[in-house]
């Protein structure tokens, strides 16, 4: 028996004791909240260094970096089933696939799961956006080419849900070194996804972008939160794009491209199409300020009507305009937005893909394989979501947003 | 049940010059204690291993106070 008191012997019968591997020692609540906290934060083998120390073991009774990193991926493997097996049971008894995150064939879906229950923008609510759009068009020679009917807009942020979604890729580590074998995949892809509503976030990690999508469709389930008005907001990523459209083709939503990486992507795109540092700062400067009202067929058209002069390479420049063509639909505007208050950024995911990932993996030349690298995400998430205490010590999910109770669908 | 440690400080004579004692409470009695299933017997031993700890670090801070004390004590009257 491993706690924080020092390994000690228990005689353990019967259904505890064919609970347990060979050789497995049974590990109390507060040593595996111990150590989850520590190695989720530093090596495996800083991780032995430290509660060797703080719990004064000695050689005999010294804790093993290979026995912690043992012991995080039965853990981490744990939380993924029990999630696994929460998100089943709540698309099922809503009437979708478990494996594909689908809608059953021949199930008529509840209405108040397919449509937000948002009343219509009313008079005055059009007023306060249109005021927006008159105050920005005055300050600005690029003028926003809508007017608030035709701007898709939230007024109330507590009729949306906003859910930011993206992968991070940390090293995989070869299985083998044999030849023959085929070859891993450089990366190892956590998708994480950041889901806020009013006040409250929620953080869920998967390794994979369908699992992760049924996550999040089963905890918006759950919470009764497919009433709300759907925002997605993403760094434009191909595949994230066709999970949404996939898994929520149910439901009406609308999916912004974050103003970062629109600019990021504007900014290297431009410096590989122009000549002169110059002539590129000139030109990103007005792009992203007709950008930055929304208007992509005015920016497209303006990147088309450039002089030939200033042209350094007419491919690059095609394939900034085609950038823009594809991603049309997700350029919002940025301006009214900001001007209101609302989100124009998936900020938070990128938070939350460093505290749940990055921190831990990457940029310290590790390199993981997948059950390990997903297990330390998926308990860092129990931290990050405050739910340690329920996990360990009743081994039970808590799936609602504002940190409620646990959830014990096997009841 | 309950756990109580005793603590004593005693000097190279084996007089005793300082004792505390500390207790914790809220442990299942070993017949209570569930050893049937794994989370029965984790949340079991999870409220020994509380009330243990706590008593541990209650006692640990007080003796230590308590030969600080003396210490104190000896220098004051050493001066």
């Amino acid at each position: 028996m491993e706690s924080e008191l020092g390994r000690a012997n228990a005689q353990i019968f019967d259904e505890l004791a064919w609970s347990q591997q060979p050789k497995e020692r049974i590990e109390s609540v507060s040593y595996q909240l111990l150590t989850s906290k520590m190695c989720t934060n530093l090596s495996y083998r800083k991780s032995a260094e430290m509660l060797n120390l703080v719990l004064h073991r000695d050689e005999e009774d010294s804790i093993k970096s290979r026995t912690l990193s043992d012991s995080m991926n039965r853990i981490g493997s744990k939380i993924s089933s029990k999630l696994k097996e929460v998100s089943g049971k709540v698309l099922m008894m809503s009437g979708f696939n478990k494996e594909t995150g689908l809608p059953e064939k021949e199930v008529v879906l509840s209405e108040n799961i397919q449509i937000p229950n948002i009343q219509a923008k009313d008079t005055s609510e059009e007023q306060y956006i249109q005021n927006a759009i008159d105050n920005i068009n005055t300050e600005r020679e690029e003028k926003i080419p809508f007017n608030a009917r035709e701007l898709e807009i939230e007024t109330n942020s507590l009729d949306c849900v906003y859910i930011s979604i993206d992968d991070v890729g940390v090293k995989h580590q070869k299985s083998s070194r044999k030849q023959e074998e085929t070859k891993d995949s450089k990366y190892i892809e956590n998708t994480v996804a950041h889901i806020q509503y009013g006040e409250d976030s929620y953080a869920l990690t998967a390794i994979g972008m369908r699992e992760t999508m049924k996550l999040v469709l089963s905890f918006l389930l759950f919470n009764n939160l497919l009433d709300k008005e759907l925002i997605f907001l993403t760094d434009g990523a191909k595949n994230i794009k066709s999970h949404i459209e996939s898994v929520f083709s149910f439901h009406p939503y609308t999916v912004i491209l974050d103003w970062f990486h629109l600019k990021k992507k504007c900014q290297e795109l431009l410096s590989m199409s122009l000549k002169g540092k110059e002539n590129k700062n000139e030109v990103l400067e007005k792009l992203l300020r007709i950008l930055w009202v929304g208007d992509a067929d005015g920016a497209i058209k303006y990147l088309q009507n450039l002089s030939s002069a200033i042209i350094k390479n007419e491919k690059w420049l095609e394939e900034q305009i085609s950038y823009l063509e594809r991603k049309k639909e997700m350029i919002k505007c940025y301006a009214v937005r900001a001007k209101l208050g609302l989100r124009n950024s998936s900020n938070s995911v990128e938070k939350e893909n460093d505290i749940l990932v990055a921190q831990r993996q990457k940029h310290n030349g590790m390199s993981w394989s997948k059950d390990g690298s997903g297990s330390l995400a998926t308990i860092k998430m129990i931290f990050q979501n405050g739910y340690e205490d329920i996990w360990f010590g009743q081994e039970k999910i808590s799936f609602t947003i504002s940190g409620g109770k646990p959830l014990d669908l096997c009841a | 049940m309950k756990v109580r440690f005793t603590a004593e400080i005693i000097d190279d004579n084996g007089n005793i010059i300082g004792n505390r004692v500390s207790e914790a409470g809220g442990i299942p009695c070993p017949e209570d204690f569930d050893l049937s299933t794994k989370e029965g017997f984790l949340r079991d031993f999870d409220k020994l291993e509380k009330a243990v700890l706590k008593a541990r670090n209650e006692i640990g801070k007080d003796i230590v106070e308590e030969a600080l004390d003396n210490t104190s004590k000896k220098t004051k009257f050493q001066i």
